[in-house]
């Protein structure tokens, strides 16, 4: 029952962003424009604009969403995120090496390839001691390394302006997904997130400690393994196409186990579905508020709305 | 007797000799003074110095070898500078000049700074120019050359019945509206902003679309950087936009601010206009 | 039976247990007792798998364990953990139920098969009534209930158990020891690592004694817990009339 509330909410948010966008267009129109009728423009504007820009928020989030549960529950640590262990810094690196060296059919792929060198470095580091501080130090240190060199890649371009881009394009945005882009991020997100999945029971196995799990039969090499593959494939596809969106992979899963429970065999596939439904209604946020000229960034309003969520989450949890 | 008079002889010939070495010393030192050398720390400031006074450039800005740059081969290869005071004294130039919003307090009293405006209209060009003229001490038959095409545009503009509905685009998908130099070339060229907002705006791929322009105008598009936000060369929604309607190309390096080569820009978009009908 | 044959296994360049050679059969409920340091845990990880040997072997039923796939091993061996950790806290039947995680199906499904197995453990360790509670909510004694029943679960034809009754009141500790010796008695081979001598005595049919890494004695609990092996492994001196047992209550 739950579930299928989750689901109908994630598919009204796709469904109610086609209407909502910066030329006003009435339900009628849109609705018409959906099925292929109505002006030429209306219909770019629905089937070639909106429709991937709600597609490609609701594919990228449901990766960011699957890969902060995967990574919360292999780690044993509710504070593990894809943005806050420096995948998604990483992630930016390999992006912005291919953009500003003129490689632009390469992007995705050295996203791809900055989250997995990323992700093996982190885990490598931290390596067998699960403690929280590890783990942070290692992901907070990896992070400011992957950001630092990206801004030194910024600074040598031959683009003057690279490094204030640089920061707009490091809050995030969904402003100009195209199908081509959903092409290449769909696939590689959607086998990311079923990879993920596969490693659900194993991940379960791993909430009595290492010692246990191995014991059970869960190769833990193997588990690391296609935890960076799936992670490297969502997020790495997700920054490539729409630049650094935080704080999903780290309160979708919270909000998942709150009313589902915390078994990774169900976190994963949960958190991808919320994730999905969030990150659409986080964009249609920013299209009701975007002005003229002034762009608000996705990144900027998934901090904005998960920060006090996820402190109240903080501070409940203290409380109990 | 003789003896005396060779004597006088000679200390005349002396202080003739050293009257003359004087004098020539002195000439040299006047010479010197009256060469003066200009160094430009903008690619605005390059546009104007190479337009007026190329002989006497003696430095370029730090863009001058760049795509959006003016230069010939030879120029390219002069030193460049850009705003920072001991890069500035060590050109030697007698005058500076800075782009529009540079500051230099630190600069020695006897380097003549010329700071440039930053400006959104043909006026502009005209200010600029006179104060580096005035500063220079240069002829003002470069700048009544442009006052004259300046005029030609606009009465040209003038005369047109019809003003075709015009789009400016630029690599990055930002446009151009009201009371912006370009606003200014489309006016003077004969045309219409399609954009109604005022300054420089940036429209949505939805609002873009929704345009129906006569002509679009791109620049930037086969010398801009390469960009996280070029969508107007990567979104294929945007490019095919942009080829349905017919399209004049200005090069970015003519108008990155409001300089002489905005002249030229409006003289294209004129031409292009004229191929409309 | 289970084969042990001049076994060195430690952490990294260090071996911490050397020539260990010796057998458990079924039916045993084998007491490995030593000081801290001697190598208990090590060679309780060995045997399960969670440390690679670095020469020796384990049999059993004939065949080397280290041959045998990870998963394959889990079948065989069911290991209880020192440390009782549960992240995230899950309700208790899904924690017992992990014990089936080697006999899985795609997904983690369960068979009924399967599930009769948890129901058993939950009620030989009498932890049925606490099935959907939280494990981060139960007391200590409570929570070792739990996860003794999760390693029954596996229904493995060895257990060992990594101090499996340590910071647990008397009470608790009888009840376990009596659950592992029933365990032993319906024909597993359960090893345990254990501090406290007297319940070693009380409940084991055989203890093996470990000191710097090396089993100095084995046999009943009788020849092996005698003054001199006291004296020797532990500086300790046998107490007049021997262990002390206590008794529950009920």
């Amino acid at each position: 029952m739950k579930l299928i509330i989750l689901i109908i909410c994630t598919l009204s948010c796709v469904l109610f962003s086609l209407f909502i966008g910066t030329v006003n267009l009435s339900f009628l129109e849109t609705l018409k424009a959906l099925i292929g009728q109505g002006s030429e423009t209306n219909k770019i504007i629905i089937r070639e604009l909106r429709l991937p820009r709600s597609i490609t928020g609701a594919v990228i989030g449901a990766g960011l969403g699957a890969s902060g549960a995967a990574l919360q529950s292999y780690t044993r640590n509710p504070l593990a995120a894809p943005g806050i262990l420096g995948f998604t810094a990483c992630a930016a690196l390999g992006a912005v090496i291919a953009l500003y060296y003129g490689y632009y059919n390469w992007i995705p792929l050295a996203a791809l390839v900055g989250t997995a060198i990323g992700a093996f470095l982190i885990l490598k580091i931290s390596g067998n001691r699960k403690s929280a501080s590890t783990l942070i130090l290692a992901g907070v240190g990896v992070s400011a390394l992957a950001t630092a060199i990206t801004g030194l890649t910024m600074n040598f371009s031959p683009n003057p302006w690279a490094l204030s881009e640089m920061v707009y394009w490091l809050m995030g945005s969904l402003n100009n997904s195209q199908f081509t882009d959903l092409m290449i991020c769909a696939p590689l997100t959607v086998i990311g997130i079923v990879l993920l999945t596969l490693i659900g029971p194993d991940l379960k196995a791993l909430s009595l400690g290492e010692e246990t799990a191995i014991s059970l039969g869960v190769s833990l090499g193997r588990l690391r393994a296609i935890l960076i593959i799936g992670s490297a494939l969502c997020v790495g596809s997700g920054v490539a196409i729409a630049g650094a969106i935080g704080f999903i992979g780290l309160f979708i899963p919270h909000i998942i186990r709150l009313i589902f429970g915390a078994d990774p065999i169900k976190l994963v596939p949960l958190s991808a579905i919320a994730g999905a439904g969030f990150l659409v209604f986080a964009d249609i946020i920013t299209r009701f508020l975007t002005g003229p000229g002034t762009q608000l960034y996705l990144g900027i309003l998934t901090s904005l709305i998960g920060v006090p969520f996820f402190l109240y989450l903080a501070v409940k949890e203290t409380k109990l | 007797m003789i003896f005396a008079i060779s004597n006088i002889i000679r200390k005349l010939c002396t202080c003739i000799l050293l009257c003359f070495t004087s004098a020539f010393i002195l000439s040299i030192e006047t010479i010197a003074l009256e060469t003066k050398s200009i160094a430009s720390t903008s690619l605005c400031g390059d546009s104007y110095i190479l337009a007026l006074a190329p002989q006497k450039i003696s430095h370029l800005s730090w863009q001058s070898r760049s795509l959006l740059s003016t230069a010939d081969d030879r120029q390219k290869k002069l030193p460049q500078v850009w705003n920072d005071t001991e890069i500035l004294l060590n050109s030697n130039a007698s005058h500076i000049l800075l782009g529009s919003g540079e500051t230099n307090n630190k600069l020695p009293s006897k380097i003549q700074k010329i700071e440039l405006k930053w400006g959104e209209s043909f006026e502009t060009i005209r200010s600029n120019a006179e104060l580096i003229i005035n500063s220079l001490g240069l002829e003002k038959d470069i700048v009544d050359n442009w006052e004259e095409r300046i005029r030609t545009l606009h009465q040209n503009a003038k005369n047109r019945k019809v003003k075709p509905k015009i789009l400016y685009l630029s690599r990055s998908g930002s446009s151009a509206g009201l009371d912006t130099f370009v606003d200014a070339a489309i006016k003077y060229a004969g045309g219409v902003n399609i954009v109604k907002n005022t300054g420089w705006y940036k429209p949505d791929p939805e609002q873009l679309i929704k345009y129906d322009p006569d002509l679009i105008i791109t620049s930037y598009f086969s010398s801009g950087y390469e960009s996280v936000e070029a969508i107007a060369v990567r979104n294929k929604v945007i490019e095919r936009f942009i080829h349905s309607h017919p399209v004049v190309e200005i090069e970015g390096s003519l108008w990155p601010c409001a300089g002489p080569g905005l002249i030229q820009a409006s003289e294209k978009i004129a031409i292009a206009i004229d191929n409309l009908s | 039976m289970i084969h042990i044959n001049n076994l060195l296994s430690g952490y990294g360049p260090c071996d911490v247990i050397r020539n260990i050679s010796t057998e458990g059969k079924y039916g045993e409920l084998i007491a490995l007792v030593g000081p801290n340091g001697s190598g208990k845990s090590t060679l309780l990880k060995t045997i399960a798998g969670i440390i690679t040997p670095s020469s020796g072997t384990i049999k059993y039923a004939g065949e080397n364990l280290s041959s045998l796939s990870i998963r394959k091993r889990a079948k065989i061996i069911s290991y209880l953990a020192q440390n009782r950790e549960a992240y995230p806290s899950m309700p208790v039947y899904e924690i017992v139920e992990l014990g089936r995680a080697p006999y899985r199906g795609s997904l983690g499904k369960i068979s009924s098969a399967g599930k009769d197995i948890i129901e058993n453990a939950l009620n030989r360790t009498k932890t049925d009534m606490l099935k959907n509670r939280k494990f981060n909510n139960l007391s200590g004694g409570e929570q070792a209930r739990v996860l003794l029943a999760r390693a029954l679960a596996v229904d493995a034809p060895i257990l060992l158990a990594d101090e499996p009754i340590s910071a647990l009141d008397p009470a608790f500790q009888i009840s376990m020891m009596q659950t592992l010796q029933n365990e032993a008695k319906n024909g597993r081979i359960v090893i345990a690592a254990l501090h406290d001598l007297s319940l070693a005595s009380q409940f084991s049919n055989k203890i093996w004694m470990l000191n710097n890494g090396e089993i100095v004695a084995k046999g009943t609990p009788k020849k092996v817990l005698s003054a001199e092996n006291l004296k020797n492994t532990f500086q300790l001196k046998l107490p007049k009339g021997g262990f002390k047992q206590l008794q529950l209550a009920n």
